[in-house]
């Protein structure tokens, strides 16, 4: 076992801080896997997830010093990498006239990575993986990372709350709207 | 409970978070409501395949590209490769000092254009030259500026200035006898 996996993550900042670079590794180790998972469904690129999440690290890197023990690790962490994965929406945005929320179902440049296709998980389940990608892709903003933060990542109202920075209230409104947003979109494409 | 109040705690009771009293006036008002109950049904599907899309993790390289990166900022840091690196590493910092510079130089002209201490200080500023170059008895005049060519001819420096000053002169309000005697001395020399 590491010796650095019985440290929480607030004690592993704390020791990089110090300047312990095996603390650093650990907190990458711990977390990029869910911040790419985060990402990815932000913008639809794993190729982009994977960018936004090694910058969001490589603040870390710079700029440990910007942490306070007030907030949870995650919380920051979070924060980070969603306000690039935004960022690099709307650089992309101002760039393309054909933005992502145009797109069909049969747009090839809308990806889902091959190591996540599971047939019988799709068969099984009410939508395509695509269309649900798709769906998300064309919520609003605020909608989205609601969504994202609670029914994929699967964090806490409060966890969202810090990192968005609205009332716990607000989040379960956004989620309630973002939800019944999603539902609404799948069954426009379903319709097409 | 009636549809509306139930479709505000659709979330919260999807969610598990809504406390007993409240959960058990929603599941009756389930029992009762079809259309209700097809909400839940459809919400219910659409959460748990979002909890269950698949997850995407990093790929095999994602260690190294990160590596590099930071030994790429490192590098930057040391040895600066050319000057857009350098700028671009340090762009808040140069954009903050620009901006400080903008408004302080801003500040500067418009309390030097409406301020009427300056500007009552600003003719004695602007005078101070010309004082020297007429060869003023309170100032050190340089060689060049205190010297009259043989030939008579004035150089511009010691010319005046402003057709203010011209008027002044010609007024002879403003001069005192030992400048008028400066200008009588002049003339003789001239001649």
């Amino acid at each position: 076992m590491r010796e650095t996996a019985k440290y929480t993550d607030e004690e592993l900042i704390a020791l990089f801080q110090k300047g312990d670079e095996r603390a650093y590794l650990e907190l990458v180790r711990r977390y990029k896997d869910r911040l790419v998972n985060f990402v990815f469904r932000f913008v639809s690129s794993r190729e982009m997830a994977e960018d936004i999440v090694q910058d969001t690290f490589l603040k870390l890197y710079t700029s440990s010093h910007m942490y306070k023990e007030i907030a949870r690790f995650s919380t920051w962490i979070y924060t980070i990498a969603g306000n690039l994965a935004k960022t690099e929406l709307r650089k992309r945005k101002r760039r393309k006239i054909y933005s992502i929320h145009d797109m069909g179902i049969d747009d090839k440049e809308f990806e889902i990575p091959s190591d996540t296709y599971n047939p019988e998980r799709e068969s099984r389940s009410a939508y395509q993986e695509k269309e649900i990608q798709i769906a998300i892709s064309r919520l609003p903003e605020q909608f989205k990372t609601a969504i994202i933060l609670r029914d994929i990542q699967e964090l806490s109202y409060e966890e969202i709350s810090k990192i968005v920075g609205v009332p716990a209230g607000t989040v379960k409104s956004r989620i309630n709207r973002g939800r019944q947003k999603l539902q609404e979109i799948l069954k426009e494409l379903k319709s097409k | 409970m009636d549809c509306y109040s139930f479709s505000n705690l659709l979330t919260d009771y999807l969610d598990n978070q809504l406390k007993l009293p409240v959960r058990r006036e929603a599941e009756a008002h389930l029992r009762e409501c079809p259309v209700c109950r097809r909400k839940v049904e459809e919400m219910s599907a659409l959460v748990d395949t979002l909890h269950n899309l698949p997850k995407v993790s990093a790929s095999d390289s994602f260690d190294a590209i990160l590596t590099d990166k930071i030994r790429h900022y490192q590098e930057n840091l040391q040895h600066p490769r050319n000057l857009w690196a350098f700028f671009s590493t340090h762009s808040r910092t140069f954009s903050a000092a620009a901006a400080l510079i903008l408004v302080m130089a801003g500040t500067l002209i418009i309390w030097r254009g409406y301020n009427p201490r300056l500007e009552s200080l600003s003719p004695v500023m602007n005078s101070a030259p010309v004082l020297s170059s007429m060869g003023s008895a309170n100032t050190t005049p340089s060689p060049q500026q205190n010297t009259v060519p043989s030939n008579g001819y004035i150089p511009s420096s010691m010319a005046l200035k402003d057709s203010s000053d011209k008027k002044n002169l010609d007024n002879g309000d403003s001069l005192g006898p030992k400048d008028f005697r400066n200008q009588i001395q002049l003339v003789n020399d001239r001649r």
